[in-house]
């Protein structure tokens, strides 16, 4: 009778060995689910934390746009104030001009803003499209800075533009171009 | 499968599955912290370019005076009677040179904040020193 029975069970198909298989599912099953679940989790985490980095760099780049624009103002006020005969010429040419001393210069082109010390880098005055002896002859030129934190950071290059009127030349209007990369 | 099996398969999800929600439950309110941060950030962003567009369009308007001293206070006058971006708080005064105005933009709830310093000279509103001065200055 119990040779009878065990060999309906083996003809209906759920046999020893297959029985033996099903056993061991539950635990692995659960295990990679947790596992999905887990790495799902870690990579939305890391995600997040991908995204505070970037708003922090994003805070940071503001901050040093600030220092810029100030240094900018700074040093455009001296230029327009005292030091009026530089600004038709370029800034390879400032340490030959007879109205300013290399001290002076040297003052001039580093200062500190924010305490962020700061050094200009380049001026480049663009020609006027009207004749320069007319009185309200434009012209404009590109500043260029270099911002040098004192906290280890890399340093910044930013450009603006500057609108010159008038002969002798004048400055007229200060525009940010933006940051220019990290300075080699 | 055995009763063992099963109660260890339903251990391991169901903790994984606190745990999960815990993880889950904290990067949502990162998330939405982040997202206010970045609003305010951008919102003191649009005060600064706001700011900016108003000292440019005042300096345009204006006539250079005497001194940069009267131009920055004839500058800070006007701008101070003009209202900030809503949300902000603007503080704006004289530098200690008074030949320049500082600005701070904050917003509530934002640790960053932003600072920037305007001269007037940048902006056309102060004379070229006569010959003089700047001797007096220079020696």
């Amino acid at each position: 009778m119990a040779g009878h029975l065990h060999r309906r069970v083996g003809i209906r198909g759920v046999s020893p060995i297959k029985g033996d298989a099903e056993a061991g599912f539950l635990l692995p099953l659960a295990s990679l689910a947790s596992l999905v679940m887990l790495l799902g989790c870690l990579s939305m985490q890391s995600m997040t934390l991908q995204n505070a980095q970037r708003l922090a760099a994003l805070s940071r780049l503001r901050q040093a746009e600030d220092s810029s624009m100030s240094a900018a103002q700074q040093l455009v006020a001296a230029l327009q104030g005292q030091h009026r005969c530089l600004l038709p010429l370029a800034l390879e040419l400032w340490s030959t001009a007879a109205c300013i001393s290399a001290e002076q210069l040297q003052a001039l082109a580093r200062g500190e803003v924010n305490s962020t010390p700061y050094e200009l880098v380049g001026w480049r005055p663009q020609a006027s499209a009207a004749p320069a002896t007319e009185p309200a002859a434009e012209a404009g030129a590109e500043l260029l800075l270099e911002l040098r934190p004192l906290d280890g950071q890399q340093a910044l290059r930013s450009a603006f533009t500057v609108a010159l009127q008038g002969n002798p030349a004048a400055v007229r209007d200060l525009r940010p171009l933006g940051l220019r990369g990290i300075a080699p | 499968m055995t009763l063992s099996e099963t109660v260890m398969a339903s251990l391991v999800f169901s903790l994984t599955a606190a745990a999960s929600v815990h993880v889950l439950d904290l990067v949502s309110m990162s998330v939405l912290e982040l997202e206010k941060r970045q609003q305010r950030s951008d919102q003191l962003e649009a005060g600064l370019v706001s700011f900016e567009g108003l000292l440019r369009s005042e300096s345009h308007q204006a006539v250079p005076l005497e001194d940069c001293s009267q131009a920055a206070g004839r500058l800070l006058l006007v701008l101070q009677s003009t209202l900030p971006v809503q949300g902000l708080h603007r503080d704006l005064s004289l530098e200690p040179s008074g030949e320049a105005l500082q600005l701070t933009l904050t917003v509530d709830g934002l640790r960053q904040t932003r600072h920037r310093i305007y001269h007037p000279a940048a902006y056309g509103l102060c004379p070229a020193p006569s010959p003089v001065e700047v001797a007096r200055a220079t020696s």
